[in-house]
């Protein structure tokens, strides 16, 4: 770019009248070798623009511990969710497999087997009485004495 | 404004919102702290952004604010211009120490600008924003801000102007 362009955009940046593109011809015109020697003060000027531009925040902010809690608190209540969702799956499951036994027989089939299997579950109960371990608790002490005097005559 | 959007719009201007606070505060302590506090207030009221259209210049308005506030308060006028400090990594070598001297001379220069016009330098020549931006930061009319940018220019190109003479004059 020839001096004369530089020095009529040098003018009307001072103005406050140049284009961002303008401005960026002048900061690469002044970054660069070929700086012609009335222009060395403005140069110091851009020199400090271009080192400004550089800094940093020193403090750069955070937002981990945030996040991290925050992913915590879901994860939580994904677990949770998918362990009540489970669960609630199972016994949906359980469910479906009583129905389907009920619908292969009827409720008169049912019925008469639970009575059948029921019915003999009292047979014996009188024999089984007579040793005196089930219905009175009475004989059952006799019993346990008899056997105690037993040990005792054995000695 | 979602979580997110927030963390992605801080990330990117939070350099920025830095320098300009430090252009307003002076102090890099000062202007480190003003960005924490101006961002944990923004987090709360975050889900109000929606409407605001550039968030970027919401963001940068509000340190601007922040930093005026800061400055209104008498803690922060005492120290102004005791906590000043030149410590700049890039200058830490001995061979830099001539562009050390010229960043001093000129950081000088700024700061003794009037708070508006170092702030609108600040975003126009530093931060390369577009007039109708710095126009919603500093909340004034395109036409005064280039008014004032001219005279802040022009300030500087002359102190500076005068400083490489007196230094001319000196080295003969």
């Amino acid at each position: 770019m020839d001096y004369n362009t530089i020095n009529s955009i040098i003018q009307a940046y001072l103005e406050g009248e140049t284009t961002l593109e303008e401005e960026k011809v002048l900061q690469e015109y002044f970054a660069g070798e070929k700086v012609a020697p009335e222009h060395l003060a403005l140069k110091k000027l851009f020199d400090f623009y271009q080192e400004e531009r550089s800094l940093k925040n020193p403090n750069p902010l955070h937002f981990q511990t945030l996040k991290r809690r925050k992913n915590y608190k879901l994860a939580t209540a994904a677990v949770l969710v998918l362990g009540l969702g489970l669960f609630g799956l199972f016994n949906m499951k359980n469910t479906n497999q009583n129905d389907a036994y009920a619908d292969t027989k009827s409720k008169k089939e049912i019925y008469k087997e639970v009575k059948k299997y029921s019915s003999d579950l009292n047979k014996g109960i009188k024999q089984l009485s007579a040793f005196g371990f089930i219905g009175n608790t009475g004989s059952q002490k006799k019993v346990k004495k008899d056997s105690l005097k037993n040990k005792n005559t054995k000695k | 404004m979602t979580e997110l959007e927030f963390i992605h719009t801080v990330k990117n201007i939070e350099d920025r919102m830095y320098r300009l606070a430090k252009s307003i505060l002076i102090s890099e302590d000062e202007a480190a702290d003003a960005v924490q506090e101006i961002c944990a207030k923004l987090w709360t009221k975050r889900t109000q952004l929606d409407n605001v259209s550039n968030k970027e210049a919401y963001f940068m308005r509000a340190v601007r604010n922040y930093c005026l506030d800061r400055l209104k308060s008498k803690q922060s006028k005492e120290t102004r211009f005791d906590n000043i400090s030149f410590k700049t990594k890039a200058f830490s070598s001995e061979k830099n120490y001539e562009k050390k001297e010229a960043y001093n001379l000129v950081l000088k220069l700024m700061n003794a600008l009037p708070e508006k016009q170092r702030v609108i330098i600040q975003l126009r020549d530093i931060e390369g924003y577009k007039f109708e931006e710095i126009a919603e930061i500093v909340n004034m009319k395109e036409n005064a801000i280039r008014t004032a940018l001219s005279r802040a220019r022009k300030t500087l190109k002359e102190a500076l102007i005068k400083q490489y003479e007196y230094g001319l004059q000196y080295n003969k």
